[in-house]
Parts: structure tokens; sequence; C-alpha cells
């Protein structure tokens, strides 16, 4: 039975984590109907940067946050322009983004295997200080807390930039109706360039502690990533952010309780819900209905 | 069948997000009618017939052809019922022939398989003045001649029901003229049109009743010459036209 | 479909057109093992050009694109495996069998035709994974053999498999060929290009889109089957290889020119042949390099060289214009 509450727990620790790690996935389809299949690249590689911080300069990865956004911040914008206009511009960019981008993983995954090898690493618990803490009579490794903290810390930036902020205006309208807000004189490339920033830097962000609450970093663990990442979104509502929070809880407590009771079959457990959700309510949990024939 | 009217339109509602683009149309098409469908840019004529033709469902409110409920079939349903539609800017298939656009209606249309498929293709090219440029790309073809392909592969579907969007918008006069001629030969074949249009003078030629929209609700129904005293019709449409 | 008009040009036209994606491949198929006495080699190009083939007539002809097509490829072999070792079918039937397997599976998924194509391919992948997972499962070891491979020997002969994969590599080009000349592969071109048009011509675009759907997944698992024939033994990871049975499938489609005929069987003998000698002399660096081409792909010649070959053929063949 304890075992049984402990999974409720940590469940919504982990349902905080994967909110950020699939959000950014999640935003550039909804603003730029693409689909980033490196999605989960980045996230490793921002993992790999805090490893880097902290086995040189002892940095925290609270600490490490201070450097990682802003690196990947540039990189996204950077890889925004030479892509994703001229991407934008093809026959049907939607399908054309998934072969794009699986070969920027592939680019990326090979990049990584050359840096860092393939063999799997990961932060040291003993980074937070003290190593546990005690919550409501519950005894947790303090990197999950903090992971948990910094993860509804982000998802709260996020609400502020899409709904209190002329720019967060202007990226809805264009997840509403990309010719409306197009004609309404919604300036397009900055703001999609924007929110493939955020994206990236949110995927980098959660591979700071990626390590710690979900599985050690290694080249391979990208693609992982990428499908997980999905499944949420799908779950929750594609093209709809914030939807993806409630994609993560579902995704999250399945996924704690299967590790539980059927160990043996809990990698498939994403796969299962999102195959059944998209047969079932293909416009997520929270989508509104979509038809077509 | 049922008193006979070919289309009905029961208070049709269709919402994106928080905006009513309908607001409950509702229309009544008789054997014989063409409708002109009027009204400022955003009243909902465009939502209404792609309502109708099947590209978008309806929140409330139903359809009916000739009795029979079509609010829920998908466009091809629709289309082998005898509902058929063109486009503001027109839906050629680009990489196909203007022969092979107007083959598929004929192929896969209400009737399907025809046995003088060669015969009526050529009709029907002849009809919208495009025999000659049967074997060509049609995304090669000009606008108008994209329009007349448009109509034509419209056409040979054989509808009842011909919904015709903004056919003039785009044109010059003279092109204007060929088209409105090539509806009159059109009125023959169909049993009812709905003509969805801006340019008044084009309307006048085509037809006397006209319903005007504005805002997503039905706010005139009767002849166009009454249309034009209506004073709601002048404020909300004629005036901001300035009297055209 | 009335078959008085399934074909809208006379078939007789496709004469040149057949022999010219005939003959090339039974040379390269006949001579080559002489020529470069590595028969495997040849086998895995005649698989490739099946799966091209199929994948061009799902994404190619509908625009749809299921990521991880694979997934086909890998139960058509497991399929045909399990017959034999379990049942002890005889091979052509389990084959067929296990295609038959393949093409069930991909009914699952006609619903999410009626989707944006995103569902469609993000559904692929994640049934890519979740089969591998099943398949490569400890516990149902006693059926698929688990992560420690399945085996059935007692059939193998390489010889016999290689002549069926050349034979049916080469059908499959054909069926491609057949598909693009009548009202089904016209039909199918225009609903790729405006959904919404083609229903008003009277075209139920669903029924199409699945039509095309089940004719890639069984090509896929018939491919799938003399793959693992061939092979008398596999791992899972051998069938489940999404870089191999997907992505360089995706890659020598859209290289060669999706949508057309000849584009996906000249991307793959080009670019498999480039492919071998890649991953012999820069094994470390093919991610990469795969990874870069992709995008310079998609970015710079989405519509593949067949175009660009054309134009030439017809330069070389009517310098003064065609016409």
């Amino acid at each position: 039975m304890s075992l049984f509450v402990d999974a409720f727990v940590t469940s919504i620790l982990y349902a905080a984590f994967f909110s950020i790690a699939a959000l950014g996935l999640n935003l550039v389809f909804g603003v730029m109907r693409i689909v980033n299949l490196a999605h989960g690249e980045f996230l490793v590689m921002g993992s790999y940067l805090a490893i880097a911080l902290a086995d040189s300069y002892g940095f925290n990865p609270v600490v490490s946050l201070a450097v990682v956004v802003p690196v990947f911040l540039a990189i996204g914008l950077l890889l925004y322009f030479p892509l994703v206009p001229r991407l934008q511009k093809s026959g049907d960019p939607e399908m054309s983004s998934f072969i794009l981008f699986f070969g920027v993983s592939y680019a990326m995954e090979g990049l990584a295997v050359q840096l860092f090898g393939v063999s799997y690493q990961s932060l040291q618990y003993n980074l937070f200080k003290p190593i546990h803490v005690e919550i409501l009579g519950y005894v947790m490794p303090t990197a999950w807390v903090v992971t948990a903290a910094v993860s509804v810390a982000a998802l709260a930036l996020v609400y502020f930039y899409l709904y209190r902020t002329g720019l967060g205006l202007q990226t809805r309208a264009l997840m509403i109706n990309r010719d409306e807000a197009m004609a309404n004189g919604v300036n397009i490339n900055a703001v999609s360039a924007i929110a493939f920033g955020f994206s990236i830097a949110l995927a980098a962000s959660a591979g700071v502690f990626s390590s710690f609450i979900s599985y050690p970093t290694s080249p391979s663990i990208g693609d992982t990533f990428t499908l997980i990442s999905f499944a949420i979104i799908i779950i929750g509502a594609l093209g709809n952010p914030l939807a993806t929070v409630v994609g993560a809880v579902v995704f999250a407590y399945a996924y704690g309780y299967t590790e539980i009771y059927a160990a043996n079959w809990s990698s498939i457990v994403p796969f299962i819900i999102l195959i059944a959700v998209i047969l079932a309510r293909p416009q997520g949990l929270l989508g509104r209905k979509a038809r077509e024939f | 069948m049922d008193g006979g009217a070919v289309l009905e339109v029961n208070g049709i509602v269709k919402r994106f997000g928080s905006l009513e683009a309908l607001g409950g149309v509702s229309l009544s098409l008789q054997s014989g009618d063409i409708l002109g469908l009027i009204g400022p840019n955003g009243s909902g004529k465009t939502t209404l017939i792609n309502v109708v033709s099947g590209l978008l469902y309806p929140d409330a409110g139903s359809l009916l052809l000739y009795g029979r409920r079509i609010d829920r079939l998908s466009p091809h349903r629709r289309s082998h019922l005898g509902v058929n539609r063109t486009f503001q800017i027109p839906h050629p298939f680009t990489g196909l022939t203007v022969r092979e656009n107007i083959d598929i209606s004929l192929l896969f249309g209400r009737l399907g398989n025809r046995a003088d498929l060669d015969q009526r293709a050529e009709d029907i090219l002849k009809l919208a003045g495009l025999s000659e440029f049967s074997e060509h790309k049609a995304g090669n073809l000009n606008t108008s001649q994209k329009k007349m392909l448009d109509l034509a592969k419209a056409l040979a579907t054989e509808p009842k029901v011909l919904l015709v969007d903004e056919l003039a918008a785009g044109l010059n006069t003279s092109e204007a003229e060929a088209v409105a001629r090539l509806l009159k030969e059109v009125r023959k074949s169909v049993d009812a049109m709905i003509v969805v249009e801006h340019v008044m003078n084009f309307i006048k030629r085509v037809t006397e009743d006209v319903v005007v929209l504005d805002a997503g609700k039905v706010i005139f129904s009767g002849k166009f010459i009454d249309a034009v005293k209506d004073s709601k019709v002048r404020e909300v449409y004629l005036g901001k036209a300035g009297g055209t | 479909m009335n078959f008085r008009h399934f074909f809208l040009k006379d078939p007789k036209r496709m004469w040149p057109e057949a022999s010219m994606l005939v003959a090339p491949l039974a040379v390269i198929f006949i001579l080559g093992p002489d020529i470069y006495p590595n028969q495997s080699i040849f086998m895995e190009l005649a698989v490739f050009i099946m799966l091209a083939d199929a994948l061009n007539i799902v994404y190619g002809y509908t625009g749809y694109l299921p990521f991880g097509f694979g997934v086909f490829f890998a139960v058509g072999a497991y399929g045909t495996a399990i017959l034999i070792s379990h049942a002890s079918w005889q091979v052509a039937p389990a084959i067929i069998a296990g295609a038959c397997l393949a093409a069930l599976l991909s009914l699952l998924f006609t619903p999410l035709l009626r989707l944006s194509g995103a569902y469609f391919a993000i559904s692929s992948l994640a049934a890519f994974e979740a089969f591998y997972l099943i398949f490569s499962n400890t516990q149902l070891t006693s059926l698929t053999g688990g992560p420690y491979g399945i085996s059935f020997t007692q059939v193998y002969n390489a010889n016999l498999d290689y002549t069926a994969a050349v034979v049916l590599a080469i059908a499959s080009a054909i069926v491609v060929l057949v598909i693009s000349k009548s009202t089904f592969g016209i039909a199918l071109q225009a609903i790729r290009e405006d959904r919404f048009a083609v229903e008003l011509a009277g075209v139920s675009s669903l029924r199409y889109r699945t039509y095309a759907w089940l004719i890639s997944s069984f090509i896929s698992g018939i491919a799938g089957g003399l793959f693992g024939w061939y092979q008398g033994f596999f791992y899972p990871e051998a069938v489940f290889n999404l870089t191999e049975f997907s992505v360089l499938v995706i890659v020598f489609v859209l290289f060669g020119g999706k949508g057309t005929v000849f584009g996906p069987v000249v991307g793959t003998v080009i670019l498999f042949l480039v492919y071998e000698i890649l991953s012999l002399t820069f094994s470390n660096s093919l991610l990469i390099i795969f990874g870069l081409l992709l995008v310079v792909l998609v970015l710079f010649i989405p519509n593949g060289i067949e175009p660009l070959l054309r134009k030439a053929a017809d330069l070389l063949l009517y310098p003064d214009g065609r016409d």
C-alpha cells in the first residue's frame, strides 16, 4: 500500500518534469505547424552541458541553468532562420519537417557520440545538500524536489509570456489561425523564431535535470525523450502548449504505476497510451473536436 | 418531395472559437431558383457555402436536400447526391491536365464510369471555352481559365444544386461577361443555384432574388430592387460600399 | 471501380516505361552478383526497392508519411518466421500470411487517414516502438524468441529466396507504374493536391487513401518475410531497425523523387550503393553525414532527382524540343 502512495507522490514530480520536457515541442507545433523530431536531442545536449559544468566547475544544476538557457536560446534562434522559413515555403511543411528534423537529430546524435562517447552519464545527487529532504512525511531526493520546483517555475514563465505579454498574444493568435494572424499584421518570423528559441531552451533546461529523474544521459536516449514528449503532447492536445501539463500528468501516473506492477512492460506504456488516445480521441483530452474527410 | 424545396438551410450556426460566423441562418431554395447571396466582407457568405458543401460541419442547425438530411455527410457523398460548388480562389489540380481534372469528376461523380466519357468531357470543355487547353497542365492556366475549369469540374458531376462563390471576383469586365453568360447556360442543367457575389452589377445580371447576410445573420430576403431600398441593408452594406 | 475505365490512357502506352524499369533492374540483379560476388548485398537492394516502392505508394501518392513504417516490414518478418518455426508452414504461404498480418495491422491506422499527417506519422512511430518492445519482450520468448532472436533455418534456401526477391522487387516497381497510369493513381494524385476539391469531384478520399495504405503495408510485409527468410535467424533489432528500414527508405524515396515511377527505384539503387561505401569507410561519421544529407534534401531538392533526370533525358532524346 505504501508503494502505491509513494508512486502517487513521485508521479507528481515526474509530471512536472515531463511537462517541461514536452512543452517546447508543442509550442513549436502550435505556432509553426512543424514537428521537431530532434527535440529529444536538444534535451540530451542540455544534459551534457550541465554534466560538463558540474564536472569542471562543480556547478549545481540550478546555477547551470544560467548558462544553459541563454546558450540554447541562442542556438534555437540561430537554427530557426536557415531551416524553418525555407521549410514553410515547401509544399507540405508538416510532413517535410519530420524528415528535416530527423536529419538534424541524426547529425546531433552522431555529434554527441563523437564528443561524449556512448556510455551513460549522470549528475550526482550530492550536488544538493542535504541529499534528501522530507516533505509531508515523505523522504525524497532533494534533486527531485528541485527539478519539480524549477519545472513549475518554467511553466509559470511560459504562461506569463503567452497570456500577459504582447508577443504572447501574437503567438496565441498565430496558433489559432495562421492566415488571420498574418492578415492582421502579426510578425510571423519574429514570433516563430522566439517560440523556436524558447522551445529549444526549455528542452535543454529539462535536460539539465533529466539524469536525476528520468534516464541517464547518452546520445541514443534523445529518441526516447522525443517519443515520450510526443505521447504527452498528443494526450494533452496537439498545438495547445498548456494542455501539455494534462498529458504529462496522465503519462506520469500511467508510467509510475506500471513500473510498480508490471515493470517488464512499463516502457511500452507511453506508446500504448499514445496510440489509444489517437484512435479514441485524436484531438487529445483537452483539444477541440476536429473532423476531416 | 416535402413540398418541393430543393435545399433547406435551417438555423445553421457555425462558431470559430469565440467568434460566431453564422448565427442561425435559414433559407430555402425551390426548383428553378437562383439566389443571390450578398453581404459585406466577413458577413459569413463563404462560411455558409463551406457548410453546405461539407468543408465545415455546422455546430447547430440542419441541411435538407430534397427533404434528406445532409449536414453530417462527407463532401463526396453530398457531391454524389447533387451538391457542388466553385471557389472564390479556384482549386484546380495543378499537376494534372485540364482533361484529367474533368475526367476525375466524370469518373467519380454522381453518375460515375460514364460510357460516353470522351463525348461528355469534350462537351463540358467546349461549354467552358477550354477545348484548346485540354492537354495543358491546369497549373498553367490564367485566373479566368482556372475559374472556368472550377465551374467545369463542378458541372461534370451533374449537380442539382450549384453553389457559386464570387465567380466574378478578380476578373476584368469582359471576362466577367463571359462568366455571366456561362452561368445562364448552367442554369438550364441545374435545379437551383446560390450565387455569392460582391460585385453588385454582376448579381443583377444573374438573378433578382437576394438574401443579405450581415455578421452571420440574414438581415434581408427578397427582391434585389427592394434590398437597395431597405434601410438596414443600406446601413450595413450599401452605405459602406458607397452605394454601388 | 469499373475496370472498363480503370485505365484512362491506352494500357499499351505503358510498355516503353515498363521495359525501361525492368531491363536495367534485370541486368543489375543477374550480372551484379557475378561482378561483385556478394549476393546478400543485392538481396538487400531488392528488399530496399520493394520498401521504397511501398513507401512511395503511400507517401508519394497520398502525402501521408508513416514515419515508423518499418513496423510492417518487421511484422512481416516475424509473422513469416513464427509460422515456419512454430507451425511448420511452407515458405510461400508463410510469407503471404506474414504480409497479410502487416496489412491487418495497417487497418488499425486507417482512422488516422482522416486527420492531419502529423498524427499518422507519430502514431506509426509509436507503433514501431510498441511492437519492438512486444516482440523483444522476455515474457514472450516462447513465441517470438524475445531478445534472443528467432530461428527457422529448416527452410533456408538463399538462391531461391534471392530469385523470389528480385522478381517481387521488379513486380513492385510495375505495381507503382500501373497505379500511376490508372484512374486510381490520378485520383490519389488529386487527393494529395487538394483533399476538399477531390471530394467535391465525388472521390471518397478516405477510401482511396486506405487502399494505397493497404497495398503499401502488404508490400512492406512481403519484403520483411523475404528478408527474414534470407537470414534464417534474426534478432529483434535486425528487423526492427528504424534507421535502415524506415529512415533510409524515406531518404531513398525523397532523393529519387516521391510520387514518381522511376524516382524511388533510381534513388534506391544510387543511394544504397553510396550508403554501403560510406558505412565501410566512414562508419564513425555515418550518422552525421546522413543527417546532413537529409537536411539538404528537404531544403534544396524536395522533389528529388527524377525531374532533373527526366529533363536531361528529354534533352538527349529530343535535342530540338518535344512535341
